[in-house]
């Protein structure tokens, strides 16, 4: 039980050291990225969100069938052979709900879920998780096979 | 002037920030990257404790509480190619008398799919695979897939020796997708040998009953459709065993049980709310075992040929963002036949609310940061049917010599961790 607590708290604090080191740049991130997602100007509310596949990688526009597929993992490679590798942004991102919503037409709980089942039943892998737009950006870019979504 | 004015600002403004950053917009990585493909390895940690007015669960429950409820789990999974899934988990879990069996192996398997065209996936999943069984069976042991601290105890049995031949097999899945639109139609196919070396009691009907299982490995089957990726799905289970018993113990005889299970499971999700139900009814047929046999016609029934029924219906309602409310009526009846338990109490000579037991559920479940979750739950419960008597040992004493409570409350909180 004692090794259990002490577990528990060693997890704790690890986290509130490594949270009061970037504590700053966390909070600058936490209220900025938001702010920038969702600006009051009509310009970039009427920006869509769309897929991303990067620069190294071209494929013919992809419906919503086949967004689904990748999106819920069940398409695990792209009709030339490469590997399908799927990033996305936390489950509370402004960007990810959009996507969600807007683009595949589920819930954000939706995904959640099937990737959870997946993991803790040995089905499927989930997406890679990126924490902001550049690194979304920069990962599509740098993976083969890579499919992420990001504003235009 | 320096001193009062600043320090406060500061000290209350790195509070602040540290809170807002751990709550609001935690950066934390959801998985460890192996750097391998997509291989990935993640894991949860789960502390429950238990209160019950009455009758124990997961340990010494009444009192002060129980604290003897861990889940742990660990697995790594990823693609070595696009068409084949390596996957492996082991868990750690103790839930005193009900579970303690500690550490063990929940799957290893590898999986083959191949796709028929844009719309059509059939494939193969073989070694210690997970059984498909309704809406909740696969990842269970992981409060992140579950609805609420305990599952709906009269079809996912965690206090019951029934528990371990539903979670895992060792043997192979055949499975199918088709797609078109928004409509999904799948079905699974497993055959395999079951882990029933802990519900013995439970097949044979005779408590304490030693010897050995063997026979054909068994079905299970399950089939459904699904409409906007699970916005509404409906679920088709059934599980089929057929085992013979080569008794050990002086007097028991050699004999077959028969199981039969059929379960039917519906959700619909909503933007905000969710509403689940599932149904199950499990058929034991019984020959040999039993040295002799009670004279009451029930009694007899229920050792040798019976049906039992359960079902539940939930609501869930996720009202603010990280947050979820559960409410739920579940209830089990050992003998369908006979719901308040009182026909077969007699001929058995047990208390009646053995046979029975209606549960309805009030739940709060808050993810107040990315991967850190507490979930909380009130249960009413009138009835025992799925309390362990391992844990309750006093619980089968005949009406007549003793006080047991049919009538309970459980009071369970549980806090989860996982990356």
């Amino acid at each position: 039980m004692s090794g259990f607590y002490l577990r528990i708290k060693c997890v704790a604090c690890f986290d509130a050291r490594r949270g009061r080191r970037a504590a700053l740049a966390r909070c600058l991130l936490g209220v900025l990225l938001p702010l920038l997602l969702w600006p009051a100007g009509p310009a970039s509310a009427d920006s869509t969100v769309r897929p991303y596949t990067g620069s190294n990688h071209s494929n013919s526009p992809l419906n919503r069938e086949q967004l689904r597929a990748i999106f819920f993992v069940r398409q695990t490679k792209w009709s030339d052979g490469t590997p399908v590798r799927v990033f996305v942004l936390p489950d509370r991102h402004a960007l990810h709900i959009r996507f969600t919503k807007e683009v595949l037409g589920v819930y954000p709980y939706q995904l959640r879920s099937t990737w959870d089942r997946m993991v803790y039943s040995g089905t499927g892998v989930p997406p890679t998780a990126v924490q902001g737009v550049d690194e979304m950006r920069s990962r599509v870019d740098a993976t083969p096979g890579g499919i992420g979504y990001l504003a235009e | 002037m320096y001193t009062p004015i600043i320090n406060p600002q500061y000290h209350s403004g790195a509070a602040t920030a540290l809170a807002i950053a751990l709550l609001s917009y935690p950066l934390e990585a959801r998985a460890i990257d192996l750097g391998f493909g997509d291989f990935q390895a993640h894991g949860f940690l789960s502390q429950g404790y238990t209160y019950t007015s009455a009758n124990d669960l997961f340990g010494n429950s009444q009192g002060a509480g129980s604290l003897e409820f861990h889940e742990l789990g660990m697995n790594v999974l990823g693609h070595p190619f696009p068409n084949v899934l390596l996957a492996v988990q082991g868990i750690y879990r103790d839930t005193a008398g009900s579970d303690e069996e500690d550490f063990r192996l929940d799957y290893a398997n590898v999986d083959y799919s191949l796709p028929i065209g844009e719309s059509l996936t059939f494939g193969v999943r073989a070694g210690r695979v997970k059984n498909p069984i309704g809406l909740y069976s696969e990842a269970r042991d992981a409060i992140w897939t579950r609805p609420s601290v305990l599952l709906p105890q009269s079809i996912y049995f965690d206090a019951l020796g029934l528990r371990s031949p539903q979670l895992s097999s060792d043997g192979g899945i055949l499975y199918g997708r088709h797609q078109f639109g928004d409509h999904a139609f799948t079905a699974e196919f497993l055959v395999g040998e079951g882990i029933l070396e802990s519900s013995r009691d439970f097949i044979t009907g005779l408590p304490g009953a030693q010897g050995s299982l063997s026979g054909r490995p068994f079905f299970m089957g399950r089939a459904g459709y699904e409409w906007r990726e699970g916005r509404f799905r409906l679920l088709f289970t059934a599980i089929d065993l057929d085992q013979d018993f080569d008794p050990t113990s002086r007097g028991v005889l050699p004999g077959n049980v028969k199981i039969f299970a059929p379960l039917v499971s519906a959700q619909v999700n909503l933007e905000e709310w969710s509403f689940t139900a599932e149904y199950l009814r499990i058929s034991f047929d019984r020959t040999g075992i039993f040295p002799q046999l009670p004279p009451d016609p029930v009694a007899r029934g229920f050792l040798v040929n019976n049906t039992s029924e359960s079902y539940y219906f939930q609501a869930q309602y996720r009202f603010a963002l990280g947050w979820s409310a559960l409410a739920r009526y579940d209830a089990l009846f050992f003998n369908a036949d006979d719901h308040d338990g009182s026909a077969t109490a007699r001929g058995l000579d047990l208390p009646r609310h053995r046979f029975f037991a209606k549960d309805l559920t009030f739940g709060l479940r808050w993810e107040f940061a990315q991967n850190w979750l507490v979930a909380a739950e009130y249960h009413n419960i009138d009835g025992t049917g799925w309390l362990s008597p391992i844990d309750n040992p006093g619980i089968n004493i005949p009406p007549a010599r003793g006080v047991s409570e049919g009538h309970w409350d459980l009071f369970t909180l549980m806090f989860s961790y996982r990356f």
